[in-house]
């Protein structure tokens, strides 16, 4: 059964066509990696299965069920069960760390103490466990890294959606952080849909690259 | 979200809540006002204390012509607020009657008062009146007895004049008008300033300059000279145009109006004959608007002439207000706009 | 579909509010008598007075936009790039007289200068100097703002081959281009609007002509038809502001905020911060002092209280309340013209801005023509009223704020959260307001002050009775004794500033801890 599934997708910003009859079916449990050039389309193609987006044209599947059509979001990214990882992170610098895990439980109804357990699972999970209180901004880039995943993963999504995580961390913290997030991906099993314009990284990383070029894919 | 509506909610709630006041009586009454608000709220206080009756009024300010009080009337015609308006000159009342806004009435208080100051149908009703004087500095060596003194060559620089355009100043030319016809007042006009006569922003600023004995004098409101003399500044008075075959002084009464369909009736009659009794002349005469009573026998300060000893300028505020209107591009030309 | 449906109602709501009234009063006007009537247009247009009173409109604008323009941009780099001993102090100093009833300072300096029996400050001149030091903070606040929008990198790089003398003139103040345009907009709409100055010093601009055009010919027609020439002015400066900034684009900018380079001033520092220091006290320091002098001893303000103290209780409950609300509208018209959710978010746009450039005397008569039926009691015959003509009026300004904040939050923010499964009502209560709170109260605050001074609006439509503060004042004006009248204009600047430096401190002891995004 394919995961995610793409059908001629296009998309425009004005005059500029980021993606041109864009067509992808995705596994599940594979690791894809987008890589190419920046501004070629792969962040567009990123919001697209996330669901912030609508195509122009084409379908996107999700576990064969229609969720984008011809510009229309049949379901909206609060509905698709997508895990996402974004560029700048995207914590939220007014909660502490266990509050922006908790935040997507909470919005799924998970009662308390399921919740707390999940929590600390998570947690442990990213080797963050004892930083519940803190403020993002007390973070280092790497731990901010870590609760970042946590946080998109605590909801146990089926696919993980990373925009370019890595890009602001040094070379060292970089590869080890590959690790990690390979490992996490084989321990909980989701399929993995990786941007990135490293090709250190992408190879590392995946176990299908597909290289974009200017609103193409190869 | 749901929160935020119940606050917003109560909010609302609070606020129309607190609409207007009504006394332990129950009962009130909305006027508009067009008198200066130092002068007339004391009255209408006075008439709150007097009856339990709830005052509830707006105020306006003739002197910064915003006139706001004349528009909501207007405005309101179709479903109106006020019960009674309270103008401080009858051109705006006439124009009231004119526009189908006033209702007649015949208060008890208004018989004593003579006819010429009030709509001989009862749609206002005057009181407590200005009279259109000059004020002469002590150190003049001319003075001037009548209106015309002021295009005497004789007394070329010596006079100033507040714009025609604002106020009094406005009805006063028109009265002219009325009383000379259109070309006479004028030729006036034109005279005013081939001698040199200067031009102030307000009556009260023309008063000023003839107290510091910039000008010789200029003609202002009685209010305006009576406080300057109660200031002991080195000025007195004159009514112009006192003599026989003179064409008299014009003045300019308040005058109260009912306004049709108002919501309180009742309370609005009562409120018209608190403000025409000679009680509330009594007060306006004595406060520092120091205003003349338009009855006999009210007991008044002595800067002030009684009414029946001063020649008035008998005109038809009717009238008064019809050549306003018609004199208005005129007066705008006149002063260069 | 929820956030859709919610903004379409916000934005109906305020429709109604803000729009409703002026088709309304439109309608009535042309068809007057029951019939299609257009003659009232044509014979108000024909008259050479209007003209000219278009034209007093025009040179007085357009004179107080671009000195004011000038001398703010000038003060705003002073204060916002440079090491000017006392720049926090000045900045505040100078915001002064923008927070408090422009006619207040009017009335100052006539008191001064009749005193000295100085004639022509009346008319044109007066007005201008006033409406000059009135909004002179505008474009020096935008100027500020705006200096964090130049990367400073751009300014390094130029700095390699100049010094500071070429790198302002070629770099940096060209960047600050959309600074000035925008300042000199907003100026000229907001003394193109004003009344209460021009009024109080007797000179006939557009604006007071409109209004008094009701009492001159006593027609709501002709004064609506009046009014038109000016709604129509507002509209096109608009549009042509708008096409302008668009095409520079400078909106991206926004999103950025920059550390500002500081310009050493070497030896030039103390004169210059004695020099303005002068400034400043000539243009708001010796206007208050006339004030507090002339207000004289504490009877005067025991006087002051008893005539007017209940009017300035509901002064103060009005503008909480107004500006409340205005946050609650600003918010979400900030949103929908961030987000662009809706198609109509450009409409909504100008809507507001075309509202806050609508003299408040049509806004006031468009009120008075909808809502004074027998039906709609309670909102004519309450204070409802006036709330409903400070939001038509006043929310471009806290939508306005909402959106520069908005613009600097990023839209991963608010992706992450839906992404993590919650809904838009979610999303708004527990990550974008706890994001731009600080913005929220900026705008509470500036809600708060522009309803507090408002004559204009609040003058035509005060339930009887129910008179604010600024209205009091400006009634008892007329004869009211000048020591009252200064003991009433102090108590007014008093309870503007406090509790906007209130809420100011609280904004500024929480200062922002370095959000991840301000990297």
């Amino acid at each position: 059964m394919a995961t995610i599934t793409l059908k001629n997708i296009t998309k425009s910003y004005g005059q500029n066509k980021v993606l041109d009859n864009v067509s992808l079916t995705v596994e599940a449990k594979e690791r894809i990696v987008i890589f190419g050039p920046s501004g070629c389309g792969k962040t567009t193609l990123l919001r697209i299965i996330a669901g912030f987006v609508a195509p122009d044209s084409g379908t996107l599947f999700i576990e064969d069920e229609p969720v984008a059509d011809s510009g229309v979001i049949i379901k909206t990214p609060q509905e698709r069960n997508i895990g996402m990882v974004f560029q700048d992170l995207a914590l939220w610098p007014h909660m502490s760390v266990k509050e922006n895990i908790a935040f997507g439980l909470k919005a799924k109804g998970v009662s308390g103490a399921e919740r707390e357990e999940r929590i600390r699972e998570m947690l442990e999970l990213v080797d963050m466990s004892g930083y519940e209180k803190r403020k993002p901004s007390q973070l280092s880039g790497g731990e901010q890294q870590r609760v970042a995943l946590a946080r998109a993963l605590v909801l146990e999504p089926k696919i993980l959606l990373m925009d370019e995580p890595l890009s602001s961390l040094d070379a060292k913290l970089n590869i080890r952080l590959r690790k990690e997030i390979l490992s996490l991906q084989q321990k909980l099993g989701f399929t993995l849909v990786y941007v990135t314009h490293n090709e250190d990284e992408a190879s590392d990383i995946a176990t299908r690259l597909i290289r974009m070029d200017f609103g193409n894919s190869i | 979200m749901k929160k935020l509506f119940s606050v917003l909610l109560l909010l609302l709630v609070t606020i129309t809540g607190c609409s207007e006041k009504e006394k332990e009586s129950g009962l009130s009454v909305t006027v508009y006002v067009s008198e200066d608000q130092v002068f007339s709220e004391p009255i209408l206080k006075d008439f709150e204390e007097a009856t339990g009756i709830a005052v509830n009024a707006v105020y306006d300010t003739e002197e910064s012509k915003s006139t706001g009080v004349m528009n909501r009337l207007i405005a309101e015609k179709s479903n109106p607020r006020a019960d009674v308006y309270w103008a401080n000159e009858p051109i705006r009342a006439e124009v009231l009657k004119q526009k189908g806004v006033s209702a007649p009435i015949h208060p008890e208080n208004a018989r004593l008062v003579p006819d010429t100051f009030k709509d001989s149908e009862g749609y206002w009703n005057g009181f407590s009146a200005r009279a259109r004087v000059f004020i002469v500095n002590d150190a003049a060596e001319r003075k001037p007895m009548r209106i015309t003194a002021y295009i005497d060559p004789a007394n070329r620089k010596r006079s100033v004049i507040a714009n025609p355009l604002f106020g009094t100043t406005t009805s006063h030319m028109a009265a002219l008008g009325v009383t000379w016809g259109d070309k006479k007042v004028k030729n006036f006009m034109h005279s005013l300033k081939q001698n040199g006569v200067s031009l102030s922003t307000s009556n009260g600023e023309s008063a000023d300059f003839v107290a510091a004995g910039r000008y010789d004098f200029a003609l202002v409101d009685s209010d305006d000279a009576v406080s300057r003399i109660r200031s002991k500044k080195p000025v007195f008075m004159i009514y112009p145009d006192q003599q026989d075959g003179g064409i008299g002084c014009f003045i300019v009464p308040n005058a109260v109006v009912l306004i049709k369909g108002a919501p309180h009736p009742k309370e609005a009659a009562m409120l018209i004959e608190y403000l025409l009794s000679k009680e509330t002349e009594r007060k306006l005469a004595y406060a520092d608007c120091a205003q003349i009573p338009l009855h006999q026998g009210v007991e008044m300060p002595p800067e002030l002439k009684p009414i029946e000893r001063i020649k008035v300028m008998p005109v038809d505020y009717g009238d008064v207000a019809e050549k306003m209107i018609e004199l208005q591009p005129f007066f705008k030309e006149w002063t260069g706009l | 579909m929820r956030k859709r449906l919610f903004l379409m109602l916000v934005i109906i709501l305020f429709a109604v509010i803000g729009v409703l009234p002026l088709l309304f009063m439109l309608f009535k006007s042309v068809t007057a008598d029951g019939e299609l009537n257009l003659s009232v247009f044509t014979e108000i247009l024909a008259t050479k007075h209007q003209w000219i009173l278009m034209y007093h409109s025009l040179i007085l604008s357009s004179a107080v936009a671009l000195l004011s323009t000038f001398a703010g941009v000038l003060l705003g780099i002073l204060f916002g790039k440079t090491d000017l001993p006392f720049r926090r102090f000045f900045t505040v100093l100078f915001v002064i007289p923008l927070l408090i009833p422009p006619y207040i300072f009017a009335i100052s300096w006539s008191d001064l200068l009749a005193g000295l029996n100085y004639e022509s400050f009346f008319g044109l001149m007066g007005c201008i100097m006033v409406l000059f030091s009135v909004f002179l903070p505008v474009p020096m606040l935008l100027t500020i703002f705006f200096l964090h929008t130049v990367d400073p990198r751009l300014e390094e790089a130029g700095l390699l081959a100049a010094s500071w003398k070429e790198v302002m003139t070629g770099i940096t103040l060209p960047l600050l281009i959309p600074a000035v345009i925008l300042s000199f907009m907003l100026v000229f709409i907001l003394s193109f609007g004003e009344f209460s100055v021009a009024n109080f010093l007797r000179y006939d601009v557009y604006p007071v002509e409109s209004f008094t055009l009701f009492a001159a010919f006593y027609d709501a027609g002709p004064a609506i038809a009046a009014a038109l020439p000016l709604a129509g002015a507002a509209l096109l400066f608009l549009l042509a502001g708008e096409l302008f900034l668009r095409k520079r684009s400078y909106r991206p900018y926004l999103f950025s905020r920059y550390k500002v380079l500081t310009v050493k001033l070497g030896p030039l520092r103390r004169r210059l911060a004695f020099a303005i220091a002068l400034f400043g006290f000539v243009i708001v320091i010796v206007p208050m002092i006339i004030l507090l002098v002339n207000s004289g001893g504490l009877e005067n303000y025991l006087e002051a209280f008893r005539r007017a103290g209940d009017s300035m209780f509901r002064s103060l409950g009005f503008a909480a309340t107004t500006a409340t609300l205005m946050t609650f509208f600003g918010f979400f018209i900030g949103y929908l013209v961030h987000t662009k959710a809706l198609a109509i978010w450009r409409m909504a746009d100008a809507v507001t801005i075309f509202l806050f450039a609508l003299p408040g005397t049509v806004i006031g008569i468009g009120l008075i023509s909808l809502w004074n039926t027998p039906w709609t009691n309670i909102v004519y015959g309450t204070p409802l009223i006036v709330i409903f003509g400070l939001l038509a009026k006043y929310t471009a300004l806290t939508g306005k704020v909402s959106a520069v904040w908005l613009a600097r939050i990023p839209s991963s923010m608010e992706e992450a959260a839906q992404a993590a499964g919650a809904g838009w009502f979610r999303r708004i209560v527990f990550i974008v307001i706890p994001l731009m709170w600080r913005g929220l109260a900026v705008a509470w605050i500036v809600g708060y002050i522009f309803s507090l001074r408002d004559t204009s609006v609040t003058m035509l439509v005060y339930p009887p009775g129910q008179d604010t503060l600024p209205v009091r004042i400006f009634t008892l004006m007329a004869n009211g004794s000048p020591e009252l009248i200064a003991a009433l204009c102090v108590i007014m600047i008093t309870i503007t500033l406090l509790p906007a430096a209130l809420l100011w401190l609280i904004l500024k002891t929480t200062a922002a801890k370095v959000s991840l995004w301000q990297r």
